[in-house]
C-alpha cells in the first residue's frame, strides 16, 4: 500500500477528530472558524446568486424572445383573419346598401369583386354566374359600366370614361331638367353633349342616366357637373361630369342581370 | 429568499460551493481524479484537509468525510496502479461509486434520505472532462521538482 505510514497517521487524526467532534469537544475552535468563514459563505452565496440570477436572466430572455416569436406570428395571423373578416363586413355592409338602393326583388343583382382596373374594370363574374354582354354594373344608386368582355370566371367592364361609352342622361336641377348624351373620354372627366341651351345646367348638379336604352334603370347617378361649356354660336352646349366616387376605392360591385 | 442568520447560510451552501441547485461535489472528483492521475502523498494531505472543511461547511461531524476521503484516495491509488486504469473511461464508474457512498454515508447516519439522482450522474458525466484538465494541469503546468535525463 502506498503512504501507508502518512495515511495510517491522518486516519487517527480523522477518528480522533471524529471522537472530540462527537462528544461536541471542538464547539469552540468551530464556533470561532464560523466567525470567519461565515462572512465568505455569505459572500459566495451572494455571488452564487448572482450568478444564478444572470443565468435565470439569460435563459429567461432567450423563452421571452421565442415567446415573442410566437406571439408576433401570432398577431400576424389575427391581423390577416382580422383583415379577412374586415373585408367579409365590408362586402355585407355593400350589399345591405345596394338592397335598399336598388330593390332585390326587382333587379336581380350578382355581386362581383373588382380584381383589376385599367381601361375595362375587371370583375371576377363570368358566365358561370349568367352574366351577359351590356348588363349594367351599379354600385348602390351609382352607374358604374357595362359589361363588355365576359369570359367563364370574369368580365371586363367598360366604364364611363371610355370613348366608345354614350348614354342617355340628364341633369337635375332646381331649375329643371337637361337632357343630354353623356360620352366618354379618355381621363378623368366625362362630357354631357347635346344640351339645348334653354335647359339649365349649374356646377354640382347630378346627372342621372335616362334609361331609354332599354338594360339600363332610369335615375342611376353618373357624375356631377363641374363645368358648363357654352358656346352661343353652337347649336348644343356642353358639360363636364365628374364621377362622384373613385372607383378604386370599390370593394363590391354589382350587376343587374334583369 | 429571505436569510435569517449565517447558519441558514451555511446550510444552504452546498458542500462543494456550487451555484446550482444539484450540489455536484467538485472537491471529491477532483481529489479522486488527481490520485487516479498521480499517486503522491499530496492527494492524502488535500484529502484529509479538504474533507475537514468539506464537513464544516456541511455541517457535520468534521472527521467523517476525512476519513472517506482518505478511504478513497488510498483505493484509487491502489486503482492507479492496476491495468485497468490504462482505459481512461474506468474512474468514471470508480467517480460514480464514490459519489454514491459519500452521499449515503453522509447522510443515512444522520437521518436524512440520500439523494442520488441526478446528482450521480451528473457527477460521472462530468468526471471525464474534469480528467482531461487534470491531466493537462499535470503534465503541463505543474514544475516537477526533479527531472531525470536518461544518460547513455
Amino acid at each position: 500500500m502506498p503512504f501507508f505510514q502518512p495515511f495510517f497517521i491522518l486516519i487517527l487524526t480523522s477518528l480522533l477528530i471524529f471522537t472530540l467532534d462527537s462528544f461536541n469537544l471542538l464547539a469552540i475552535p468551530k464556533t470561532a472558524t464560523y466567525y470567519i468563514t461565515n462572512p465568505i459563505s455569505f459572500g459566495i452565496y451572494r455571488s452564487s446568486q448572482t450568478i444564478s440570477r444572470q443565468f435565470y436572466f439569460i435563459f429567461q430572455s432567450r423563452f421571452a424572445a421565442q415567446e415573442n416569436k410566437a406571439l408576433n406570428e401570432q398577431i400576424f395571423q389575427l391581423l390577416s383573419e382580422n383583415a379577412q373578416l374586415r373585408s367579409k363586413l365590408s362586402e355585407t355592409e355593400s350589399q345591405l346598401e345596394q338592397q335598399q338602393s336598388l330593390d332585390p326583388r326587382t333587379y336581380n343583382l350578382v355581386a362581383a369583386r373588382p380584381i383589376g382596373l385599367d381601361r375595362y374594370l375587371r370583375i371576377d363574374k363570368g358566365l358561370k354566374d349568367n352574366l351577359k354582354i351590356n348588363q349594367p354594373v351599379v354600385f348602390k344608386d351609382n352607374f358604374i359600366g357595362l359589361t363588355t368582355d365576359v369570359s367563364e370566371k370574369g368580365s371586363n367592364v367598360r366604364l364611363l370614361k371610355d370613348p366608345d361609352s354614350k348614354i342617355a342622361a340628364f341633369a337635375l336641377s332646381k331649375d329643371g331638367k337637361a337632357k343630354g348624351v353623356l360620352v366618354g373620354q379618355f381621363g378623368s372627366e366625362l362630357l354631357m353633349d347635346k344640351i339645348l341651351h334653354g335647359e339649365p345646367v349649374l356646377v354640382g348638379d347630378l346627372v342621372y342616366s335616362e334609361g331609354t336604352e332599354g338594360y339600363l334603370p332610369r335615375g342611376l347617378i353618373l357624375g356631377r357637373v363641374s363645368e358648363v361649356l357654352e358656346n352661343p354660336t353652337q347649336i348644343f352646349k356642353q358639360a363636364k361630369i365628374k364621377p362622384i366616387f373613385d372607383l378604386r376605392d370599390l370593394e363590391l360591385v354589382f350587376v343587374i342581370q334583369e | 429568499m429571505v436569510i435569517e442568520n449565517y447558519e441558514d447560510i451555511n446550510s444552504s451552501i452546498s458542500i462543494t460551493c456550487i451555484p446550482t441547485d444539484i450540489p455536484i461535489n467538485l472537491v471529491l472528483i477532483v481529489i479522486i481524479l488527481r490520485a487516479y492521475i498521480k499517486v503522491d502523498l499530496a492527494n492524502l494531505w488535500l484529502a484529509f484537509f479538504f474533507g475537514m472543511f468539506v464537513a464544516f461547511l456541511g455541517h457535520i461531524n468534521l472527521g467523517l468525510t476525512p476519513i472517506l476521503y482518505l478511504v478513497l484516495v488510498n483505493v484509487t491509488h491502489l486503482l492507479a496502479k492496476s491495468p485497468l486504469s490504462k482505459n481512461i473511461f474506468s474512474m468514471v464508474p470508480l467517480v460514480v461509486l464514490a459519489s454514491v457512498m459519500i452521499e449515503f454515508l453522509t447522510t443515512q447516519p444522520f437521518g436524512s434520505t440520500p439523494r442520488f439522482l441526478p446528482r450521480v450522474v451528473i457527477e460521472g458525466v462530468l468526471s471525464l472532462p474534469i480528467y482531461l484538465i487534470l491531466k493537462v494541469w499535470e503534465d503541463r503546468f505543474v514544475v516537477r521538482s526533479q527531472i531525470k535525463l536518461k544518460m547513455r
